[in-house]
């Protein structure tokens, strides 16, 4: 898992396992035993790719990295893939469809000049709405490599230094007896003079933030509409496509194994306690008292059995639907129990590999493709971030994994340098630099701090002097391999003459582990699915009868069960509709007249320990006349039995 | 202090060219008693922009579902600016296929408007000054089918796409059927033993069936729409082809299909609705917007549905206006919320052109409907519909009863209304229709924003300061921006410049008087303006250093246009 990536406009070489777009791709096509498939194209015109491997008749879906900067669920993506071609037996039963990269825009925020985490698509947007687009970005003050914090001391500021690591900043607790130093901010100058920092860096719409469930109406960065971003609907159209997905899995910066997914809003709760009130035009018609509120139960109740309720079929949700329920706002109680196994058995996973297991998980967002995922495609949705900083150390960083990195001393940054800037680089790194760049033994660190702090030379000087006599660094020492962890303060001063520091966390670090952390935690996570994978929903035909009744007529009994842990549907997806019922029908043959009509029997849904699918059919056949009995699922497998009635 | 003498440069008042205009062919000449299908309305088009191809341009912003295009007619004075750079209103038509006759709307303004130029004021200052969108069949695949048939008033509805309706596996596999062949969808009725029956026939009028009185045997019952049991499971016409509803399918309030009856799998999803979601993201100036459905005589806003939350108010008061003159000007039409006078409807286009675009939306349901209430009660009932067809429509309007042999339910009767009837006036009351709607379209175009600088007032502070104060006033009913738009962050808002000299401050003054100023607290070259509200002014000051003798001041609202005036400072 290791490669060489260019990094810094070919000042250096760093080692890092992470992928760049550009060898994504070449990475993906060097792939045999896979079906690569383009499914569409980003906003900046990249196409992104899924990978399927396997040829089942349950999908199980994986999708990476759609927020841009979670690089860490392209690799853990990437291992899956390795290890399903590596080992088909690890397929069977089933089709992987493997998304390693479903931001391609974004994704490459890791590898640029100046790597900061990306979110926005390569479109265009005005994102504080000033009329100016993408005007404002972030940028790399201390030509460090990377977007970090900036800091300003500011009396009105709600942050201070953390005593136990002074390169973090923490929130001031008053009740704790402190007050706020600093206001703290991303790296980067207000470009546009309006007073915000960074509010509209380059790029368009956020696809994290594009779905319809939950999605926001007054943030522009959620879309133009829910569903506007490329990205987005290249996946969905990919899924709506493969309707025997049965799971679905998002890398990104949630967890839902760590914390059960909440779900937002008011618990709208089982529909049939929702509580309606029925519009005059109906009330009379149905027998029930105008502008009352009812719950759907009792309303049901009421209707169930009517003429008109049996004609069309219609079910408990389409009433609510007809009498204006709402749209589930947290995960169904059920499927939240299918959570919960899983994360048991996620949790030994990442101890096994040595991960913590306790660390705090973050909630999916509203407009994310969880949401979508599990709400409205109506599929068991799982969100994983691969790996975060475990909890012991998020408690109280220690100063010893701090691993404080400083901008080189170049001579044009000391061309644009001030004397504050200069004397605070210290007597060590000044003496280093000199040594570097060969300067002749008179000319020392100390000599030039006594000559600056009396004003007899300033580094702009030091800079033309250095350049007169030839004097240069050989290269620019790499940067730090990734991540990077807490970066110390340097000074530097923002074109309005504010002073400001620049340092604290690398953009990185808590969400992009170094390569030994890496391989552990992609392949817990390769363990999880796989796990999930073969607890998945199976359904079979468990018996099947054949009793003569007289006269040439049968009574034909079948009765289907799924015999895994996980039941076919979500109990949330079997109220969306969207999956096709488990379904029993008879196969006949010429000569058999089914008596009367053979409807099929279906279940919305059938989960272990929950009861089976059964039939009754009647039909008309000669004795020795051989029938099959079909079962069908979107997503649960199919299965056939014949019966020879004697 | 003294009053500065103001040039106004707005594009639409410089540039006269208010003679009528002189086409370059004949223009059609349209029939507006009758409804056009697809190729007609595609000829009509063609025509206008062959008889005056600089101020109607044609373009397609896709394909639907099944290949046909979705054409768009932009219009305005090409002498007076580009399309986009003018206010501008949106008009549509033929979302639900079966709603036919906006269509013919469409062409009517269409017509309207290029013949009248130079000859009505109003004309001549709306293509001036805005702009037309027109896209008169929004879902094109659908409407020709609808023409081509068998249909009936209800079919086809949605577009032309393949829905696993009853979620057996098959999609479309039992549909519809003209079973007698006579080009019409009607209904299907059978006689049977006395006792066995829901119905029984109206003894003043066999046509009609009568509901069976509690303390009677009846003897007839009513099928359904015509058609078999195609795939033997019992069921009779439960999956025809269609069932995703556009006019369910915008960004806006989207709900998923188990809460929204004909939702698609995400929000516009489907070409039709997503090629014009994707049109008015290129189009900020669109300001005002009409889509015309049937039936029932409806000036309907958003919300779509009750559970969302309430418009602002001052958007409100634009839509009142406007929505309440076209109470007036329609007969019989009721302006309201469209979940207050009909049902919830999520994803609808007036939510989703104002709650995404900032745009004053209406949607008309056209046809009234009441032209067989004789008795005037309100309501048209079976006798009186009948009576109808009889004697104004001379029969043409019903199918008689026909019997048939169904091979599922036998000896049958086949009869009922013709599929053009019912949502649509007769051909002879399309007119009427068509122009007032017509002409509520040019009302509301009318009230696109329309801005004008008045005199500024310079005054000197000290020195090379100088203090301008300029009103920026909008007579017109829709603001410049919406308060909407503020809320949800859809545009910029407006910016005033001026240029001539360096702007040390700029804000909005809130009392000239006691010189109450909401100074921005930087950029002051670019002063924000939350749009001019609907009749109303906002004066605007700079403080100017070292002014040259003449300013530049402009304003440049997203959906009101640009405006710019000279300021003599000295």
């Amino acid at each position: 898992m290791r490669y060489l990536v260019l990094f810094a406009a070919g000042t250096a070489f760093a080692q890092t396992p992470y992928l760049d777009y550009a060898m994504l791709e070449k990475r993906i096509a060097a792939l045999s035993g896979a079906k690569v498939v383009a499914i569409g194209k980003s906003a900046g015109g990249r196409t992104i790719h899924a990978v399927e491997i396997g040829s089942g008749k349950q999908g199980v879906f994986v999708g990476a990295n759609i927020v841009g900067f979670h690089n860490a669920g392209t690799q853990a993506a990437l291992h899956l893939i390795d290890r399903l071609l590596k080992d088909p037996k690890l397929a069977e039963g089933k089709t992987y469809y493997v998304v390693p990269s479903l931001n391609p825009d974004a994704h490459d925020g890791m590898f640029g000049k100046a790597r900061y985490r990306r979110a926005n698509n390569g479109g265009a947007l005005d994102k504080d709405r000033d009329g100016l687009v993408g005007e404002d970005g972030p940028n790399d003050l201390n030509n460090d490599g990377r977007i970090t914090q900036m800091r300003i001391a500011d009396p009105a500021g709600d942050m201070i230094a953390d005593s136990v690591n002074p390169n973090a900043m923490i929130k001031a607790d008053p009740a704790k007896g402190q007050k706020g130093t600093h206001r703290v901010v991303q790296e980067g100058f207000d470009d546009d003079k309006d007073e915000q920092f960074n509010e509209d860096a380059p790029g368009g719409e956020r696809p994290d933030k594009n779905f319809a469930h939950g999605w926001s109406e007054n943030d522009p960065e959620s879309g133009a509409f829910p569903s506007s971003a490329p990205e987005g609907k290249a996946a969905m159209d990919y899924l709506l496509a493969r309707r025997s997905v049965a799971i679905a899995f998002v890398f990104g910066p949630a967890n839902n194994l760590l914390a059960l997914p909440r779900g937002s809003g008011a618990p709208v709760g089982d529909v049939g306690s929702q509580r309606v009130t029925v519009p005059p035009q109906f009330a009379g018609f149905l027998g029930l008292e105008a502008n009352k509120q009812y719950t759907i139960d009792e309303i049901w109740d009421i209707v169930k059995d009517s003429a008109q309720v049996r004609a069309q079929g219609l079910n408990k949700e389409q009433l609510a639907q007809f009498l204006g329920g709402g749209a589930a706002t947290q995960p169904d109680p059920d499927d939240l129990k299918l959570y919960e196994k899983l994360a048991e058995s996620y949790k030994k996973s990442l101890e096994k590999a040595g991960l913590d297991s306790k660390r705090a998980g973050s909630q999916s967002p509203g407009g994310g493709f969880q949401n979508w995922l599990y709400y409205h495609y109506g599929v068991l949705a799982v969100e994983l971030d691969v790996w975060g900083p475990s909890s012991a150390k998020s408690a109280s960083p220690s100063p010893g994994t701090a691993k404080p990195t400083e901008a080189p001393i170049t001579i044009e940054r000391l061309e644009k340098m001030s004397n504050d800037e200069f004397l605070a680089i210290g007597e060590e790194r000044i003496s280093a630099y000199l040594k570097e760049i060969k300067a002749p033994a008179q000319v020392n660190a100390k000599m030039l701090i006594d000559n600056v702090k009396s004003g007899r030379i300033t580094p702009a000087r030091m800079a033309g002097m250095m350049k007169q006599m030839n004097l240069q660094a050989p290269a620019a020492p790499p940067p730090p391999d990734l991540p990077g962890g807490y970066m110390a303060w340097v000074p530097v001063t923002l074109p309005d003459g504010t002073k400001a520091e620049v340092g604290g966390l690398d953009p990185f670090a808590e969400i992009a582990p170094p390569e030994a952390e890496l391989t552990k935690a992609a392949e817990a996570h390769l363990e999880t699915i796989l796990e999930a994978a073969s607890q998945l929903a199976r359904v079979e035909i468990v018996e099947t009868k054949a009793e003569a009744i007289g006269d040439g007529v049968w009574r034909i009994k079948a009765k289907a069960m799924n015999t895994q842990p996980m039941p076919t549907h979500t109990k949330h997806g079997a109220r969306t509709r969207n999956w096709l019922p488990v379904r029993l029908t008879m196969d006949l043959p010429a000569g058999v007249t089914p008596l009367p009509a053979a409807r099929a029997a279906t279940s919305e849904r059938l989960a272990m320990g929950q009861g089976a699918l059964e039939a009754a059919w009647m039909i008309r056949a000669k004795k020795g006349t051989k029938i099959a009995i079909d079962l069908s699922t979107s997503n649960a497998g199919t299965d056939r039995k014949e019966i020879e009635l004697q | 202090m003294r009053r500065a003498l103001v040039v106004l440069l707005s594009a639409g008042l410089a540039a006269p060219a208010q003679q009528p205009l002189a086409p370059k062919q004949t223009p059609p000449d349209p029939n507006f008693s009758r409804l056009y299908p697809n190729a007609d309305i595609k000829r009509f088009l063609d025509g206008y922009v062959a008889a005056h191809p600089e101020w109607v341009k044609l373009e397609s912003l896709g394909k639907a579902s099944k290949g046909e295009d979705i054409w768009l007619v932009t219009v305005t004075n090409p002498r007076t600016g580009a399309d986009k750079a003018k206010p501008a209103m949106l008009v549509e038509a033929a979302i639900h296929a079966n709603e036919i006759q906006g269509s013919e709307i469409c062409v009517y303004v269409l017509d309207f408007v290029l013949k009248n130029y130079g000859k009505l004021p109003r004309v001549t200052e709306l293509l001036d000054r805005a702009t037309l969108y027109i896209v008169p069949m929004v879902s094109p695949d659908s409407r020709a089918r609808w023409f081509e048939g068998p249909s009936n008033p209800n079919f086809p509805r949605t577009v032309w796409v393949s829905i696993d309706d009853d979620r057996d596996g098959k999609s479309d596999e039992d549909g519809y059927e003209d079973l007698n062949g006579d080009g019409e969808i009607t209904q299907m009725r059978k006689k049977v033993a006395l006792g066995q029956g829901r119905f029984k026939l109206d003894p003043k009028d066999a046509r009609n069936l009568l509901q069976c009185p509690a303390d009677e045997l009846c003897d007839y019952q009513l099928l359904g729409t015509e058609g078999i049991d195609n795939d033997n499971d019992g069921l009779v016409n439960e999956d025809p082809i269609g069932y995703v509803d556009p006019n369910r399918s915008w960004g806006a309030g989207f709900q998923p299909r188990y809460v929204q009856q004909g939702a698609p799998d995400y929000p516009l999803q489907i070409p039709e609705t997503r090629a014009i979601a994707e049109f008015l993201r290129a189009h900020d100036n669109v300001g005002a917007a009409q889509d015309f459905h049937n039936t029932g005589g409806y000036i309907l806003r958003g919300p779509g549905a009750k559970s969302q939350r309430p418009y602002p108010a001052g958007d409100v008061r634009a839509m009142d206006l406007i929505g309440k003159e076209g109470e007036k000007m329609l007969p019989g039409y009721r302006y309201g919320t469209a979940f207050g006078l009909l049902y919830d409807a999520y994803a609808s286009t007036d939510d989703h052109i104002y709650l995404r675009h900032g745009a004053i939306t209406f949607t008309n349901e056209l046809h009234r409907g009441l032209q067989a209430d004789t008795d005037k009660n309100g309501q048209v009932s079976a006798e009186e519909s009948l009576k109808f067809n009889d004697t104004i429509a001379v029969g043409r309007q019903y199918v008689e009863w026909k019997s048939y042999k169904h091979p599922q339910y036998g000896e049958i009767e086949i009869g009922g209304y013709r599929h053009d009837t019912g949502r649509m006036p007769e051909p002879f009351d399309i007119l009427s229709d068509c122009h007032r709607n017509a002409a509520f379209v040019l009302f509301h175009a009318h009230h696109l924003p329309r801005l004008a600088v008045q005199p500024a007032t310079v005054s000197k502070i000290d020195g090379d300061l100088y203090r301008i104060q300029i009103p920026v006033v909008n007579d017109r009913a829709i603001p410049s921006m919406t308060e909407i738009a503020r809320q949800n962050k859809l545009t910029r808002p407006d910016i005033a410049t001026v240029t001539g000299g360096k702007v040390i401050a700029s804000g909005i003054v809130r009392d000239p008087y006691l010189h109450k100023v909401d100074y921005q607290s930087s950029r002051p070259d670019r002063l924000m303006v939350y749009g001019v509200k609907g009749y109303s002014s906002e004066l605007l000051e700079f403080l100017v250093e070292n002014p040259s003798r003449e300013l530049t001041f402009t304003y440049d609202s997203v959906k009101g246009g640009k405006v710019t005036a000279k300021i003599p400072v000295r």
